[in-house]
């Protein structure tokens, strides 16, 4: 089930063309520009007896790096073009289409070694029993 | 001659209302501040639940906090880590990850976990406000 939800982010960012994709950490030393995605799913509490209480947010942590600010914002268009307005097929899900709920600009970052700048856009979307 | 019909109308229960609508901003008011405050305490305590402690993070979970505001048409909670305590400056890392270190991400799930309970409890507290 996770993997079916994760598929419809890196399917999508793959299929974009030219995008370098990681499925988790990159490598030390990785030269950008490339994504890292963080897929994750999460199930909110029910609050009354009607509430559907299999209802899974699926979101995708995406850091976008590149060597400048301009180069992350061009990968974060590549990402939004790829992504938003999507409406995923998951098995035995009915999905909503994926949105980005979140951004952050571009800030450098040396946790692979070297210096790179990295935006953070975070995107998702809702599935409910099909 | 037109015969005059006296016409009696009872406007007690009305002005009873009106009374009652012009203290609901006050009511509503103090419902709202409780609602706010304790829809913050349970995003503090869910995040904290959510990232836990563990060797790495032996204070992060206690440097996240709440403070509520209120302004004239606005009353508003800001929930996170307190970047004076100790790990507190890990928030961002820890929510969003790095590109070689994968999130916990905890803010913003207790955040939308807590979403439709605030939503329903504010609608409730309205209500009770006005005495409907």
């Amino acid at each position: 089930m996770t993997a079916d939800l994760a598929a419809p982010y890196l399917d999508a960012l793959q299929a974009a063309g030219g995008l370098r994709v990681f499925d988790g950490p990159v490598p030390a030393k990785t030269a950008p520009p490339y994504l890292v995605v963080y897929c994750t799913t999460d199930v909110p509490e029910e609050t009354t007896l009607e509430d559907v209480a299999d209802r899974i947010e699926s979101t995708a942590i995406v850091h976008l790096v590149g060597s400048s600010g301009a180069a992350c914002r061009i990968l974060s268009g590549r990402a939004w073009e790829a992504l938003v307005g999507v409406r995923p097929a998951v098995p035995n899900r009915d999905c909503s289409r994926i949105r980005r709920i979140d951004s952050r600009p571009p800030s450098t970052d040396e946790s692979t070694g070297l210096v790179v700048m990295d935006q953070v856009d975070v995107f998702q979307f809702v599935s409910l029993p099909g | 001659m037109a015969t005059t019909i006296p016409v009696t109308i009872d406007v007690e229960q009305l002005e009873d209302f009106a009374r009652d609508l012009d203290n609901a901003e006050t009511l509503v008011r103090a419902e709202v501040r409780k609602v706010v405050a304790k829809g913050a305490l349970n995003i503090k305590t869910d995040a904290k639940k959510r990232i836990g402690r563990g060797p790495y993070l032996p204070g992060y979970a206690n440097s996240i906090g709440y403070d509520t505001r209120e302004r004239t048409t606005e009353i508003s909670a800001e929930i996170g880590p307190d970047k004076d305590k100790n790990q507190g400056p890990l928030g961002n890392i820890l929510d969003y990850g790095t590109p070689n270190r994968a999130p916990i991400p905890h803010l913003g799930p207790a955040l939308a976990a807590e979403d439709p309970r605030l939503e329903k409890a504010i609608g409730d507290a309205v209500i009770k406000a006005l005495g409907l």
